[in-house]
């Protein structure tokens, strides 16, 4: 059966749902590494520019960031789209404000990713 | 000399008044009086010009639902002295369009009820009846789900079908699920195409609004949540 424009984007809000989902568990242990090391690992510690800058060299942290940054991201814009689902803003209208979180996410991610990878 | 209740009630005719308006009726309080007693006392006793609507009065068609003390339930199965209180406030339905006083417009409500096809479409290539037995799994999985009456409680408690006008809701949704879970119905595929777009499953946020008003103790969001299930896994269900 063919498609309707309907269906495309239900489809997407069954992926984004799916999503929606692994990504805070995702985001459960990235915040807590994040946490963990930033908080709970010296207690009181002062946080230095060169300490991060250490911490960043060592990759599976920095890919913990990177995973943090990624999740983080996706998680706090699809959120926000469902919200403006939420409130009947006409079909249009939804798919461009769509279009423009998944462009801010590109940016932002692009931007926080290429910051992370400067340090390493 | 008996107690009395401190009614009040929504008056509003569209088109005539300018502005809706409550009004405080005195009424004597009996034994076992549920609010569909004092409004047909009020009606009958006080203001013959007072609108509302019931019909079965025990509960089965849903025609006498209202927003009695900040929730959405039946007149006719609400008892006063389930309220704790001597102070009623009674309002039409939210969510609808009021037609006068406390009776409301159904049409929006049904018009989505309507478009998830809620009738049973029979398989084609059956030739016999499909024998569903009493305890069998599948009918026990939505034996609670069947007995909803349209009464528009839990669509007039959803946040969501306050916000977005364009939502199914969750009577409508609920009964898709009936009908997509009912192997017999050969209209499954294309239900699930039909809640499955963005005014369909993907606004619900299980609030359980739904849940708290239905006065036949449904789950809408436990429906919906096995729609969205099926809608995510379509593909391996072996639907749509």
């Amino acid at each position: 059966m063919k498609q309707t424009m309907e269906n495309k984007i239900g489809n997407w809000n069954a992926i984004a749902w799916l999503l929606q989902r692994l990504t805070a568990v995702g985001l459960l242990l990235f915040l807590g590494i994040h946490f963990w090391l930033l908080h709970y690992r010296h207690p009181g510690e002062v946080i230095t520019y060169d300490s991060v800058l250490m911490r960043l060299r060592f990759q599976p942290l920095l890919l913990a960031d990177l995973g943090l940054l990624i999740f983080g991201l996706f998680h706090a814009l699809n959120g926000l789209q469902a919200i403006i689902q939420d409130y009947g803003f006409g079909a249009g209208g939804k798919r461009g404000l769509g279009w423009i979180l998944l462009l801010l996410g590109l940016v932002m991610g692009l931007l926080g990713g290429f910051a992370l990878w400067q340090t390493f | 000399m008996g107690s009395f209740l401190n009614v009040t009630l929504f008056r509003y005719l569209p088109g005539t008044d300018h502005s809706p308006r409550y009004e405080t009726f005195e009424v004597p309080e009996s034994k076992q009086m549920a609010i569909l007693d004092v409004l047909t006392y009020i009606q009958k006793h006080l203001d013959r010009s007072l609108t509302f609507r019931y019909s079965c009065r025990i509960g089965m068609c849903g025609s006498c639902a209202l927003f009695i003390n900040g929730r959405s339930r039946l007149a006719c199965r609400t008892l006063v002295d389930g309220l704790g209180t001597k102070d009623i406030h009674i309002r039409p339905l939210p969510n609808l369009p009021v037609i006068k006083d406390l009776t409301v417009d159904l049409t929006p409500f049904f018009d989505k009820y309507e478009k998830i096809k809620p009738y049973f479409i029979a398989k084609e290539d059956r030739e016999d009846f499909y024998r569903v037995p009493e305890g069998a799994k599948e009918r026990i999985l939505v034996d609670k789900m069947l007995e909803c009456i349209t009464c528009g409680a839990c669509f007039s408690s959803c946040t969501m079908v306050t916000t977005n006008p364009f939502y199914l809701g969750p009577a409508a949704l609920n009964r898709a699920f009936c009908l997509i879970a009912d192997k017999r119905d050969g209209a499954g595929a294309k239900r699930l195409r039909l809640v499955n777009g963005p005014e369909g499953v993907w606004r619900c946020h299980g609030q359980f609004n739904c849940m708290e008003v239905c006065p036949k103790k449904i789950i809408p969001t436990w429906s919906i949540q096995q729609l969205k299930k099926r809608c995510v896994f379509k593909k391996w269900m072996g639907i749509g």
